[in-house]
């Protein structure tokens, strides 16, 4: 259900922006509210806190003519207007200082759209008590099952995110949920520790947490199984990547780069790409918070732009980026969606939001019977973006050698995978026919401004150096 | 901030704790070397935590407090947090009580400035080095920010600091003949120094031209790694991290009080690592932490055997600490002997810029890809690109030296290299 406490603000809000709208070409305000619960329940404590997702604010930018200006609040009332009114003037004041030197950027457009959305969460979410009698049966089942565990970790995160973006034209209102059950197996023998992560990211709490208990076997196996990892033999080698990493290739390797405001500071090669191969002719690549059904599927972003589908790549060739307000006002490019903060806090960003490769027509068992030695891949540990020299730096949590078509049963920890983007999209020669998008990611734009993000596809093969 | 206190104070619980942060920031985000976007806030954000006692155990829920709440809708989250503590039940803990030390103040000269006029003055400090044909700022944001932070419990615990932050993003970039490049870094300081942060940005856009001239990079022979930058605080938490209260309750702790904690080998240098609240120009800085435990300076590393434990108050109490630590958010590391000129006798590679240094601390693994380094060939440095580095710090531990030459980050203080032998390089 929409933010009871947004929609007691909207008029007060809507009165702010109509007092600056007579004052300046272009005023906009956005409200954001996120609530919910984080249950955590280890071997060794229980919590339970607001979902880290939490967050409560306001944001009114404002065009002068020339540069934007943004001031963030964290509350409004009759009382407080007119203050506000007189710090938003003031901020806006600031660029007229002699040493700024300002852009000549352009009204953000503004076209008229009164709409509200929703999207419920699809079953009533267990309460705390429930979740943690059933998290702690879970924790006690872990411990039975292996005495190689040390700790067993279960969490649960509900958020129900309420934002509403008023501006002279456009008044809307979105409301949606998501929900994260995860377990955590962490494996010791003497000082050699490891851990195991299995999830279930989806809009149903219910079936999230009863989910969860069917990846409690494999969890465990996984953590006991790591114990006997080893480093990889550093080199190149022909990999499988399990749809988590075909995810962070694409948004890691390839998404950040085409974030069009990295186009506006000259920061990504790709716009010297644009309808240029940059990919196997295998690969056609999306993102949109309407792209597909995850934890960035929002109806309007943070600028008010409808949620889109973008297709990126088509065939190997890059067709487009993707684009926020602001830049897309400079650049001459219409807003795709992607205009993301962190939260009302934060200054709007070109985002991804749900990043994916198209699946293809092969088997995984031919994929997997075509390597000579290679390994496959399995499940992200971090990455991170190098946009301007598409330099790939991608960790994933484990691999598992392959010769002459079969896994041998090696397994090394963690897997590091370097080289030069366009080389490892180029080197794609199969793509399974199936398709998986994880919805339990966080981005950061450089080390800051985290938001949702999901990722995936089906799985790749490629050829990539591992280290 | 009165309603809320009279309301958990006539609630059934045993316990609370409120931190109520009141912050202000200037930003200006510049693309090239011109100002797009502005921005100023304005925020208060109070957290609470009730604790409720079951049967000699302790439940804890936390939540967002809300100004617009009225006094039913409090006492009805209060309720409900009541109860759902009563099904989070831990091995009790007691929280900080009252204490006549006052937190010492975070030194800033950012106090009582205008933070517009902070942030303007450090925009000016950095353009000010862009001054080069080829070279330029692609991106540039600055944030100048001044938190009020007070901590108050229901065991008479009230105290506050403010605390100041200055954080660049910054991006420079180079072209040669139609190709470019650029390096990521983040600067931050609590001190405003301009002159410091002109030299530094002028430094940072020629590395990102030696990034312009690099070449890649193999070696089919084992060489000495020189760690920098972010690589350094990163390979230190593995000892930090391992001697937290924490680590120890959740027997993950690799060592006891009076182990060496890089081993029974040692050719590197003993480490010495301290703890602290403050530091001047490090932004981190902090006199209270979140349990409001006015810290203190520790020693927890002392030539390489672990002499203290830290962390917080709640695991301090689980191991029987008379007086817990707290949070201590500085880590200092005794510097060396050797400098990186000590170093120019045989061949190294200095890694200067990693896309993103990894620390496994479970596996032991350290590293990453690194978009800069400088190879030494027994004659001069040459910059190069293209490989990743990596070993693992249960093994390479011992062999770790640190520089004499310095370095203040936001959240450490100590070595600027680490000198490293058996890492692989590929």
């Amino acid at each position: 259900m929409f933010s009871k406490y947004l929609n007691n603000k909207h008029d007060i809000c809507k009165q702010l922006v109509d007092r600056l709208s007579s004052k300046f070409e272009y005023v906009s305000l956005l409200g954001k509210q996120i609530e919910g619960d984080n249950v955590r329940v280890t071997t060794f404590n229980t919590s339970i806190n607001d979902t880290m997702e939490a967050q409560c604010g306001f944001v009114v930018k404002v065009f002068n003519g020339k540069a934007y200006s943004e001031y963030s609040f964290s509350d409004i009332d009759e009382n407080s207007i007119d203050e506000i009114e007189k710090k938003v003037i003031e901020t806006v004041k600031e660029l007229d200082d002699d040493s700024l030197l300002e852009i000549s950027g352009k009204a953000l457009e503004d076209e008229p759209l009164v709409k509200d959305f929703s999207r419920p969460m699809l079953s009533e979410p267990y309460s705390v008590n429930e979740i943690i009698d059933k998290y702690s049966s879970y924790k006690d089942y872990i411990h039975q099952k292996s005495d190689k565990i040390v700790q067993a970790v279960l969490v649960y995160e509900r958020y129900e995110t309420s934002s509403m973006f008023i501006s002279r034209n456009r008044d809307l209102k979105q409301n949606f949920s998501w929900c994260l059950a995860v377990v955590i197996a962490v494996s010791k023998r003497d000082n050699n520790i490891k851990m195991a992560r299995k999830y279930i990211a989806c809009n149903d709490p219910r079936a999230a947490v009863d989910g969860l208990k069917d990846k409690l076997d494999s969890a465990v196996s996984l953590a006991e199984e790591l114990l006997d990892s080893t480093m990889i033999e550093p080199g190149v080698y022909d990999i499988i990547t399990n749809p988590s990493i075909t995810g962070l290739i694409a948004h890691e390797a390839f998404g950040h780069g085409v974030e069009m405001d990295m186009f506006l500071k000259k920061r990504a090669r790709a716009r010297k790409y644009i309808n240029k191969p940059v990919a196997s002719s295998l690969v056609n690549m999306h993102d949109g918070a309407a792209a597909t059904y995850s934890c960035a599927s929002y109806f309007f972003d943070d600028e008010g732009t409808l949620a889109q589908d973008t297709l990126i790549i088509k065939n190997g060739i890059l067709q487009t980026g993707i684009c926020d307000a602001v830049s897309g006002a400079q650049l001459g490019h219409k807003s795709t969606g992607n205009g993301r903060r962190e939260s009302a806090n934060r200054k709007a960003y070109t985002r991804m939001t749900n990043t994916f490769f198209e699946s293809g027509t092969d088997k995984l068992e031919d994929m997997i019977k075509s390597v000579k030695h290679g390994y496959m891949l399995f499940d992200t540990n971090n990455g991170m973006e190098d946009p301007k020299n598409w330099n790939i730096q991608c960790t994933a949590e484990y691999g598992r050698e392959i010769k002459d078509g079969k896994f041998t049963g090696k397994i090394v920890s963690p897997v590091v995978m370097s080289g030069y983007v366009p080389d490892l999209l180029m080197s794609i020669s199969m793509i399974s026919d199936d398709f998986e998008v994880l919805g339990s990611g966080h981005c950061g734009k450089g080390h800051k401004e985290w938001v949702t993000v999901s990722d995936g596809g089906p799985c790749l093969k490629a050829r990539c150096k591992l280290g | 901030m009165e309603k809320l206190i009279k309301a958990l104070s006539n609630s059934a619980i045993n316990d609370y704790k409120i931190i109520e942060v009141n912050s202000e920031s200037s930003e200006l985000f510049y693309v090239g070397k011109k100002l797009e976007t502005n921005r100023a806030t304005n925020l208060k954000q109070i957290n609470v935590t009730i604790y409720v006692d079951v049967d000699n155990k302790r439940g804890s829920a936390s939540f967002v407090y809300h100004d617009y709440l009225s006094e039913e809708e409090l006492l009805k989250l209060i309720n409900d947090k009541i109860f759902a503590a009563k099904f989070a039940l831990n091995q009790y803990y007691e929280i900080p009580s009252k204490k006549e030390e006052k937190p010492s103040k975070n030194p800033s000269n950012f106090e009582n400035r205008n933070l517009f006029d902070i942030a303007r003055e450090v925009g000016e400090a950095i353009f000010k080095a862009d001054n080069y044909k080829d070279g330029f700022l692609s991106a540039t944001e600055v944030f100048i920010t001044r938190k009020n932070r007070r901590i108050i419990n229901s065991r008479g615990v009230d105290v506050s600091e403010v605390t100041y932050e200055g954080y660049i993003e910054l991006i420079p970039a180079w072209e040669k003949e139609g190709e470019e490049t650029e390096t990521y870094n983040i600067i931050t300081f609590s001190n405003l120094d301009k002159e410091e942060i002109t030299r530094e940005v002028d430094e940072l856009l020629l590395l990102t031209k030696a990034r312009m001239d690099a070449v890649p990079f193999k070696s089919d022979k084992p060489l000495t790694v020189i760690i920098e930058d972010e690589g350094v605080p990163r390979t230190f938490s593995y000892f930090v991290n391992d001697l937290s209260y924490a680590s120890e309750y959740q027997h993950m702790s690799r060592n006891k009080i009076g182990d060496s904690v890089q081993g029974d080998n040692i050719q590197g240098s003993k480490l010495t690592i301290d703890l602290l609240p403050s530091y001047v120009g490090a932004s981190a800085s902090s006199s209270i932490d979140s349990d409001g435990v006015v810290l203190k300076p520790i020693n927890i590393v002392k030539d390489g055997i672990a002499k203290n434990r830290h962390g917080s108050y709640q695991f301090g109490y689980y191991l029987k600490e008379s007086h817990p630590t707290g949070i201590l958010p500085i880590v200092q590391v005794q510097t060396g002997d050797k400098s990186l000129d000590d170093y120019k006798k045989e061949p190294y590679l200095r890694c200067v810029k990693f896309s993103a240094f990894q620390l496994e601390a479970n596996s032991g693994y350290f590293g990453g890809e690194v978009r800069l380094g400088f190879y030494f060939d027994g004659e001069k440095e040459i910059p190069v690109t293209g490989f990743s580095i990596a070993g693992s710090l249960h093994e390479l531990k011992g062999n770790i030296v640190v520089s004499k030459e310095k370095i203040v980050s936001s959240r450490y203080v100590g070595p600027k290299y680490l000198f490293v032998k058996g890492m692989s390089i590929v």
